[in-house]
């Protein structure tokens, strides 16, 4: 073969190859169905928001979208996942996402399945999802009720075993609300302009990540043994320190979400994971949680 | 007696002047026409003269009739010196494979897929702030760079942790500098790279993807080269005494001075932002036939920060090998090696934030020894070898008082490996080999391969197919490479498999043009990963930490390099290529597009002696734009319990698939220019000005997303502007 064909049917093989690769098409942006509800063990129903999700190029507040009209209904299952009650919903006069319960005063059962039924009216859709509304926490006890601030032991409490209610661990977030959030309350750390975060105002409710019952001590009755950090405390002076025993759905959610806009995390920069969100037909979460409530002082 | 006394001393200033004259030479590979570093020059008897430095050249003074250049795996060349002002050629002949068949000389090639990279290949080419290994392998198709800030090897598709890395032979696990954005290797310190890029010899393995065999520069000649650049001051001597060749590196980073200044004016500065290497190469020449060789290397890197109120971070990495290695020829053509080694990584990052805080501590042992056998006969050529390793992995994390052991484990591995390399008449090779690896858990995994040649006149044609396990994965972040720990395969699993099939073709009419061609397809089963959803990694079962995919690579890479004349050289990619992953918990389960894919990759790389003491370099990149994750919707959700900072609740973005759009084309203009000469105290000298990303092409490396009042805002995060350096390189 002479040197000029040679250089042909590499030129001829390249411009296959650059024909061949053709790159990607920009996606287009659509609206999903959400729906945003929170269960929680023992107290009444919570409102459900019915809604759709913004373009990117929209401005979250004022909305500036109609949301669909719907009908809701949330059933509480029965051990072979018949419906054995249903709490019906109606949409609120206060916002035009949000559905309450027509029954106000009954209370959500710990450790029972609930689904919900979301009938986007207009569009003819459904969205449907499930929880199983995890058992109630017990303290057992704690190591007192007033603490110095930074004070080695912190808040220490001893909780009940946690019912698995489903084949995972269970899953804990902890969050601390200042009952006495003022300015000349803030502790050191949370000072406006040297914080960490710098956050121009202080929060008077902190949360943690999730923890999973493994990470902590048990006891030889089983209980759990849970220290607070005292990053969490705000405000000196009173404060709710509460234990949230969430359910599976809100663990696969948030699990995920944490890990969208993570430069440094388990994805490369710009490799945004979709949530999990378990609903069928739509996104957003329907989830479940229980909830051990102590309040206690901190001093300076 | 005037006249007989200036008779003498005529004659003797003659003779000295006879013997005083200086004798240059460079010696090359015949074949391919590049440079043989430190290959040994020695009058016919065998004394030594010299050894040639880096870049193959030599000088030396006197005038003996004839020369020999020789190094290992190449015909020793005896040389007529004749004229003492000319430069001598000295082309060396490989003897690797090679054959007399029907009276032609037949050698069977190096598979296509391999390229070896000289120190001059490597440090010569343009790049950011100083010369490296890794950033120079752009050059050959098919491997590819995440971004401008990390140097991290993606080959054909695979993840760094699917490319092996040896030095010397044994493992490094973490071959990075500054986080990720240099390669930890040292370039005075190393003499020879040589990349598989599938079709490794049976004797290799380990790894699903490529193997990344760097070899030390092994000592003899007396020299000693210094360099300074903006980043780091590096430096190597190398020398023999009498039968003890050695050579010993380092490089120290020079940013910590700076840092401590611009400290006082910026708290954001880091208190401690360094790095270090130790090379050290010792060959104890017992015989003619029989020699020990003994090789250490040690890389750090640390980064100390402290910002408001107590946040801080501190973290800290570090890789250590040591191999010992026992060399003898016991009759001709047969060599028996055998070699112990082993290698550490061990990485402690911590952050603190109040009395919280995240510590982090993962450790690789590996220990290994093996035994292998060469026969080179004169057509065909044997190597068989047994190898046995352990491997103790130990990963802890701590976070808000939580102490957390993922990982304790170890793995053991019993291997042989047996390899033929035959030529056949009419110019056929083939290269055939067999790995089998025996593991704690009494499972036997084989890993056959096989290349098949066809060499006839300028072209060379070859068909291979290669079969590779891995036991091993990395847990890392490609924008960083602090964070890195390492996952074993849990026990009682089958490992990651990759099988790969490649053909392609090379034309080489003369030793001015070389066109190749590869096609290539890899298959890759049973990656396992760690859970990216995992929401704290509390003291769970170690396989429930894991995820399992698979993944496909398919791509054709294209190569010219030409040598216009003896100052112009240029050399060409272009590769068209995807990889996609597939894993059960990722994307739906469906298919996606890692981030390191790019549909196409174009180079091009020019270097021009401009004179006897100026060389300009030049290199050009143009890339597809990486894959990342567009999104098409959003919804605030926020936490129903508080006001959070761990990204728990808030903005939730939605998109069809993960990875679902591409950045806008990467493309990019290096240059370097250096010159070359000697100093008035008579060592030679360079001074290299390189200029990185010359027209300031900002890159896109990312987008973020803002939430502001009128919505979400689209924040580009940008890869390197023009970067200039100036470095000053002495061999004394």
């Amino acid at each position: 073969m002479r040197f000029f064909d040679t250089i042909l049917l590499w030129c001829l093989m390249l411009g296959f190859t650059v024909v061949l690769g053709c790159d990607f098409t920009a996606p287009s942006e659509t609206r999903l169905p959400l729906v945003e509800a929170y269960l929680q063990a023992e107290a009444p129903f919570p409102p459900v928001s019915v809604r759709e999700t913004l373009f990117v190029h929209e401005a979250a507040f004022p909305a500036t979208y109609v949301p669909p009209k719907a009908q809701v209904k949330i059933y509480l299952l029965d051990k072979n996942g018949q419906i054995e009650e249903t709490i019906l919903y109606a949409l609120s006069s206060e916002a035009p996402d949000s559905y309450l319960p027509i029954d106000s005063l009954k209370t959500v059962l710990p450790s029972r399945q609930y689904r919900i039924e979301v009938r986007l009216l207009e569009q003819d859709k459904m969205i449907t999802g499930e929880t199983i509304v995890p058992d109630a926490l017990r303290l057992v006890n704690t190591n007192g009720k007033t603490f110095r601030y930074e004070q080695s032991p912190s808040y220490q409490a001893t909780i009940s075993p946690c019912k698995k209610e489903q084949e995972t661990k269970c899953h804990y977030i902890f969050s601390a609300e200042s009952l006495d959030a003022r300015k000349d309350t803030v502790v050191p750390f949370w000072k406006p302009g040297s914080n960490p975060f710098n956050l121009d105002e202080t929060p008077h409710v902190y949360s943690s990540p999730l923890f999973n019952e493994d990470n902590y001590e048990k006891d030889a009755s089983g209980n759990t043994v849970i220290n607070m950090l005292w990053i969490s405390i705000t405000h000196f002076g009173r404060t709710r320190v509460n234990l949230h025993n969430i359910d599976q759905n809100m663990v696969d959610f948030y699990r995920s979400q944490s890990q969208q806009q993570q430069q440094f995390g388990r994805f490369g920069p710009g490799e945004m994971p979709n949530a999990i969100t378990h609903l069928v037909g739509g996104v957003g979460v329907f989830g479940s949680y229980s909830t051990l409530t102590n309040v206690i002082e901190v001093h300076p | 007696m005037k006249p007989f006394w200036l008779t003498v001393l005529l004659l003797w200033g003659y003779s000295f002047a006879l013997f005083a004259q200086n004798v240059n030479g460079v010696v090359l590979d015949d074949e391919t026409g590049q440079s043989i570093p430190f290959a040994n020059i020695s009058l016919t008897s065998g004394q030594l003269i010299t050894q040639a430095d880096s870049l193959g050249r030599f000088s030396f003074t006197g005038m003996p009739a004839q020369i020999v250049c020789s190094f290992p795996g190449f015909e020793p060349t005896i040389l007529k010196v004749s004229d003492t002002g000319k430069i001598l050629r000295c082309a060396l002949r490989s003897t690797i494979w090679s054959v007399d068949i029907t009276g032609e000389k037949h050698k069977f090639a190096l598979p296509l897929s391999t390229n070896t990279l000289h120190v001059r290949d490597l440090v010569g080419a343009p790049t950011i702030l100083e010369a490296d290994i890794f950033r120079s392998l752009r050059l050959i198709p098919g491997v590819k760079q995440s971004s401008d800030f990390s140097s991290g090897l993606y080959i054909r598709g695979g993840s760094p942790d699917q490319t092996l890395i040896l030095l010397d032979g044994a493992t490094v696990f973490n071959p990075s500098h500054f986080f990720g954005f240099f390669s930890a290797f040292n370039p005075e310190a190393i003499s020879a790279v040589t990349l598989h890029k599938g079709s490794a010899p049976a004797s290799l393995g380990g790894r699903m993807g490529s193997v990344l065999s760097i070899e030390s520069k092994e000592g003899g000649k007396s020299e000693t080269s210094v360099s300074l650049g903006l980043l780091s001051f590096k430096g190597s001597t190398t020398g023999k005494y009498n039968r003890l060749h050695w050579m010993i590196g380092g490089r120290v980073s020079t940013l910590n001075p700076v840092l401590n200044l611009l400290s006082d004016f910026n708290t954001d500065i880091p208190e401690k932002l360094g790095f270090r290497d130790l090379n050290m190469r010792l060959k104890l020449a017992i015989s003619p036939r029989t020699s020990l060789h003994f090789t250490h290397f040690t890389s750090e890197d640390a980064l100390n920060m402290s910002l408001l109120n107590g946040l801080g971070l501190d973290l800290w990495y570090k890789n250590a090998l040591q191999v010992a290695e026992a060399r003898t020829v016991y009759q001709k053509g047969k060599l028996i090696r055998l070699r112990l080694m082993q290698s550490k990584y061990h990485g402690k990052p911590v952050g603190t934030l109040g009395d919280t805080g995240a510590k982090r501590d993962s450790r690789v042992h590996e220990a290994g020894a093996e035994l292998s056998w060469t026969w080179e006969q004169p057509n065909a050529a044997w190597e068989a070898g047994l190898k046995t390793t352990q491997t103790d992995m130990v990963w802890r994390d701590w976070f808000a008082g939580i102490d957390a052991e993922l990982l304790n484990h170890s793995g053991r591995h019993l291997l042989g490996y047996l390899q033929r390399n035959r030529n056949f008449p009419y110019g056929l090779g083939v290269q055939w080999g067999i790995r089998t690896t025996r593991t704690a858990d009494r499972n036997f995994y084989s890993e056959p391969r096989l290349v098949i040649q066809k060499v006839q006149g300028a072209w060379q044609h070859e068909v291979a197919y290669n079969h590779s396990h891995q036991w091993l994965a990395l847990v890392s972040n490609e924008a960083f490479s602090g964070f890195d720990a390492w996952l074993l395969l849990p026990e009682n699993r089958p490992p990651s498999t990759t099988q790969q099939f490649s053909i392609g073709t090379k034309y080489r009419p003369d030793k001015q043009l070389e066109l190749q061609f590869d096609a290539y397809y890899r298959k890759m089963a049973r990656i396992f990963t760690l859970d990216p959803f995992l929401a704290d990694l509390g003291n769970k079962p170690y396989a429930e930490l894991l995820v399992w995919g698979e993944g496909e690579a398919k791509g054709l890479e294209i190569q010219g390099r030409a040598k216009a004349n003896e100052r112009l050289q240029w050399n060409a990619t272009y590769v068209l290529s995807q990889t996609t992953r597939r894993f059960d918990a990722l994307n739906d389960g469906l298919p996606f597009q890692p981030r390191y894919n790019r549909l196409h990759d174009f180079t091009v790389n020019a270097n021009f002696d401009l004179s006897k003491k100026w060389q300009i370099g030049a290199f050009f990149t143009w890339a597809s734009g990486q894959p990342y994750t567009r999104p098409t919707g959003y919804a605030q959700l926020p936490n129903p319990f508080g006001t959070t900072f761990n990204n728990i609740g808030g903005t939730v973005w939605f998109s069809p698939a993960l990875n679902n759009a591409a950045l806008p084309a990467y493309h990019r203009l290096d240059l370097n220019i250096s010159k070359t000469g000697l100093s008035r105290w008579g060592f030679s000298k360079k001074w290299t000005c390189s200029l990185f990303n010359v027209y300031n092409n900002r890159n896109i490396w990312y987008y973020t997303y803002d939430i502001q009042k009128t919505g979400p805002e689209r924040v580009s995060i940008r890869q390197l502007p023009f970067i200039p350096n100036l470095s000053f390189h002495a061999i004394f």
